[in-house]
Order: structure tokens, then sequence, then C-alpha cells
């Protein structure tokens, strides 16, 4: 998406009956802005996210006069909300020039910041991950999709889609380290991960599943809140020319909001690792 | 519908105009623009005619005779989605719509017939006089 943002009400004067956020996300502090009201809100078909948050102007809830609806793959949000940009909202600056009323969009899941060049060491990192041994990781940004709609949205129902990503080869590390692909799983219920090695060479296939916190607090002497990480299959090694197939349930494994695989193999190449994730099991 | 809805105040409409204007429905979508300050979209310039609103998006958008108003004040009727709005407005009247978002509504603006006229104004005036009869001789 561009900065700053499309408006949302380009879709009244196209003649759309919904506006459409689809964008790949880079850090958990992002917001967006929605000026136009809706009579109902859903989540987009691409959308990796379990909940979004919609904050809206709302003079019945005292001292704030904001309050919240979350969006979900199965809860939708009937409306209308209207953004009320006629109304001066007190709480946002001072009383000479208050900014006016807006629908804000912002992620109902935490979310670990993407590395960028210029921070290369954001976001979370597997424990006893040795960066400077030539260890890498590579994060799949996720994307929101969130649908406004104009009007009644018809009777077939927007939700989330399943999702397939597809890895034939990865950026070679160093021997005997391991290479991290990050995948956005948050709230799925099923997943199928699927790898076959033609590499010439065994390569060890590890796959984990994690749960962000909020922040790593170690210098508080309080319960520091950790990002948790949960093994689901072990470092094992992968022989040439053969295959390791993990199905992932919530009944059986728990939900994840990303899943970690990690292959170290003397050739990053020419093998296949599927990964395919859905909200119905 | 732009030179019936918006029309100069300072160029009145000649006879001619007046009269080629008698017999056209005009259909229009109209956008709202951020802000609720009153915007004119219709003006009655003949004997009768019937304007009709219909909001395709989600509002709020209200509708008045009054030139000035603000939303929610009870000034204004709100335009529903998708349910069409009617008002038969008399010569000179004019019709205001206002919105503090982007919106669409559709404006339809129709003359009343001549016939439906003089049928109402003849219904009116039977209705009377029969009223009259009755009450004489319920006088009686």
């Amino acid at each position: 998406m561009t900065y700053p943002q499309p408006r949302t009400s380009d879709g009244v004067q196209a003649g759309q009956n919904f506006f459409r956020f689809n964008t790949l996300v880079n850090g958990p502090g992002e917001i967006y802005e929605i000026d136009t009201a809706c009579t109902a809100l859903t989540m987009g078909p691409d959308c990796d996210f379990q909940q979004l948050q919609i904050s809206y102007f709302d003079q019945t809830r005292q001292p704030s006069l904001l309050n919240t609806v979350r969006v979900t793959p199965t809860s939708p949000f009937a409306g209308p909300l209207a953004p009320r940009p006629e109304q001066p909202y007190p709480a946002s600056g001072p009383n000479t020039d208050p900014r006016k009323g807006r629908l804000l969009v912002t992620l109902g899941d935490i979310m670990t910041p993407i590395p960028t060049a210029a921070r290369a060491d954001d976001g979370w990192r597997p424990t006893g991950f040795n960066g400077a041994a030539g260890e890498a990781i590579y994060f799949v940004p996720p994307v929101i999709d969130l649908i406004g709609w104009y009007q009644i949205p018809p009777p077939v129902p927007t939700r989330r889609g399943d999702k397939t990503y597809l890895f034939q080869n990865l950026p070679q590390v160093a021997v005997g380290q391991n290479f991290w692909t990050v995948l956005p799983v948050y709230g799925r219920k099923y997943m199928f991960v699927d790898f076959f090695n033609h590499s010439g060479g065994a390569i060890t296939l590890t796959i984990l599943g994690v749960n962000y916190a909020t922040a790593i607090n170690t210098t508080l002497a309080v319960a520091a809140q950790v990002q948790k990480q949960t093994t689901i299959f072990a470092a094992a090694a992968v022989a040439d020319n053969a295959g390791q197939k993990q199905i992932i349930t919530s009944t059986a494994n728990g939900m994840f909001d990303a899943l970690a695989i990690s292959l170290n193999g003397g050739v990053l190449s020419n093998f296949q690792l599927r990964v395919d994730v859905s909200d119905t099991i | 519908m732009l030179s019936r809805a918006m029309p100069s105040p300072k160029t009145p409409d000649s006879p001619n105009q007046q009269q080629s204007s008698y017999n056209i429905t005009e259909a229009v979508t109209f956008i709202t623009e951020p802000g609720a300050t009153p915007k004119l979209v219709v003006t009655a310039d003949q004997p009768w005619i019937r304007a009709t609103f219909t909001l395709e998006t989600a509002g709020p958008v209200e509708v008045s005779a009054k030139q000035s108003w603000t939303l929610s004040s009870g000034n204004g009727q709100t335009l529903i989605t998708n349910v069409p709005l009617s008002f038969t407005i008399a010569r000179g009247n004019k019709f205001y719509i206002a919105s503090s978002t982007v919106n669409r509504v559709r404006i339809t603006i129709e003359p009343v017939p001549w016939l439906e006229q003089t049928v109402g104004a003849l219904v009116a005036g039977f209705t009377g006089l029969a009223r009259v009869i009755a009450s004489l001789r319920g006088g009686q």
C-alpha cells in the first residue's frame, strides 16, 4: 500500500460497494484509517491475521470516548460504523486542535517486526540462533486484508482463505547452519508440511510453532513475557530422495502465531517444501 | 437535474427553459462531500415535482427542506441504505442534502403528471363538497 494510504472513499465514486485494505504489514504498530462509513466489516481472503481491531468514536464510553470491535475469520462485524469526522476527539490533543473522528484499523494479534536492511536484528529468533556463525532467518511478511462494505454484504460469506507456500530453494548458508523460514499462521487450525529432498545430500528438517509475546523483559524483577516456541518436529535428517510429511492441527498441537521451518544441509536447493494452512480441519 | 437542482439565483430560468423542463425526468448520482454543510440538490421550478433519494452507501446522509441544519439534530430526514425516500415538492421549494462523509446518492426528479394533479384537485374538491352535503343532511 502506498503512503499516505489511499482513501477508503475512492470506491464510492468508482461505483463499488466495498473498499478493501490489502497490504503487507511490516511492523506491529501500523495503523490504518477508514474515512467512510461501513454497513459491515469482514475479513478479506488474503488475510494472515486472526484478529483485526477496529476503533471508533463512542460518546458513551467515558472518559476515552473510544470503543473497539474485533473482526475475525468466524465473526464479521455487522455495523453500521461511521467515522464521524464531524465529531472532534478531545482526547487526541489540545482542545484548540482536536483530531476528527475516524475509524482506525490495527492488528488484534501480536506480531514480530519484520527485519529490514536498516534493522536487521528485528524480530523473533529461535533459541540458540547464531547469526554470527551464518545462521539466517527469513520472515514471510503477513498480509492484512479487510473489506468494508458500503452496502449490506452479499449472502456469500467472505472468509479468510486457505494458503499454500511453496519453496524449491533457499539462500545457501554456511555448512552446518540453519536457514529458518517463518510463516504467519495466526489461528490456523490445520497445517500440512510436505518436504521432499532432491538435493543430493541429507537435509535436516526442524519445525517449530511460535507464539509471540508483546515484549521480552529481562531487566525488571517480574515474570518476563517470553516469546514461546514449541517443537513440532524435532531436528531430523531427511535423506536424499526421501521425504517427510507433517500434519499439524489445533486439537493435537495447539494454535500458533507462526510456523518456523529450518533446513540445514550442504545444498539448499532442489527440494520441494510445501506448506498448506487452513482454518478448517 | 443540474439546471433544475442547482440554478444560479442570479439567472432565473427563461419561460422556454421552464416549459421544456416540465416533461423531463432527470436521474443523477450525487456524491456527497465530507463536511456537514448542506448542499442544494433540488429546486422545484414547476407546480409539483417528485424527488426520490436513494442512498447507495452506508451514510450518514440527511435531506431537508431547510437550508441550514446539523446532522442528527432532528431537522433533516436520514436516508437508509437502499431505501428510496420520496418527497412531492411544490414550486419554489428547495431540498438540501448533507453528510459528514463521502456517500453515493441516486436522485430522481420527475414532474408530477398533470392528470394526477387534476384528479387530486377534483377528488379533494368532491370530498369537501360531499362533506358539506353530508353535514347539511345531518343537520336536517
